[in-house]
């Protein structure tokens, strides 16, 4: 992994259109914008373990229990 | 004149050759999988996804199956690793607004093409079934066009990866 020095106010540029600018320094808490094309999604990285978790923990359901799921639940009538 | 008959050989060959590739799409494929017992589905109904399915980034081929007594949900298939599946309901099952916004946004994102665009939202069913969740920080857009799929995080933390199915109100009211 690179390792980069960057003072408040001081960027980084990421390829040819992605810039990572260091807002505020505060303690322990750093600001960062991201600039960026709008393909290119910028989540915290805690989002996409959250979403892996919820994929894995989807993928353990039965046809018995979406059976049964199915059973009770209806789509609202529009 | 000569040029007009060759060109209507070719015009018919070249028919022939689409029907061809139509009845190769069309023809029943099968997989069989211990959990779903076997299922059968046609060539042009598999999506390729490049990225797969986040923490299942080896996944690339699905298909979106109906299963007796399953409905309105579906199942969002991995051929290759046909144990692997995920109970997936249409968006506009759960509510119309909240598939109009995701069309919205893969359009923004991704610059898919609304008219093909399938939205689908991955249901989390525990133990109780009444503790059941819905991802819709995280819907599945299929392409059915180009037969692609991905999906599509969303960047905006309003809707919830865990949202409860039993809800009274619409989901764009109680985000």
């Amino acid at each position: 992994m690179l390792v980069l020095t960057r003072r408040h106010g001081e960027a980084i540029t990421v390829g040819d259109d992605i810039l990572i600018t260091i807002v505020s320094v505060e303690g322990q808490h750093v600001r960062v914008g991201v600039k960026a094309p709008r393909s290119v999604p910028i989540y915290r990285s805690e989002v996409q373990e959250r979403i892996k978790l919820e994929n894995r923990r989807a993928a353990q359901a039965t046809q018995a229990d979406v059976q049964r799921l199915a059973s009770v639940w209806k789509p609202k009538a529009d | 004149m000569q040029s007009t008959v060759i060109n209507k050989k070719t015009t018919h060959e070249s028919m022939e050759r689409i029907e061809v590739m139509e009845k190769e799409k069309q023809k029943e494929l099968r997989l069989s999988s211990e959990c779903f017992g076997e299922i059968t589905y046609t060539a042009d109904a598999i999506m390729s996804f490049e990225h797969g399915l986040t923490g299942f980034e080896d996944l690339k081929e699905f298909v979106v199956v109906d299963i007796d007594g399953c409905e309105p949900f579906q199942w969002l298939i991995a051929i290759n690793s046909p144990t692997i599946g995920f109970p997936v309901l249409p968006a506009g099952a759960v509510d119309a607004e909240y598939e109009l916004r995701m069309r919205e946004e893969a359009d923004l994102m991704y610059g898919m093409n609304a008219d093909h665009l399938l939205v689908f939202i991955i249901a989390t069913l525990p133990t109780d079934l009444e503790e059941s969740t819905i991802n819709l920080r995280a819907p599945v857009l299929i392409d059915a066009h180009r037969n692609t799929g991905q999906q599509m995080i969303l960047m905006s933390d309003e809707y919830s990866a865990e949202y409860p199915l039993f809800q009274d109100a619409a989901v764009s009211e109680r985000r």
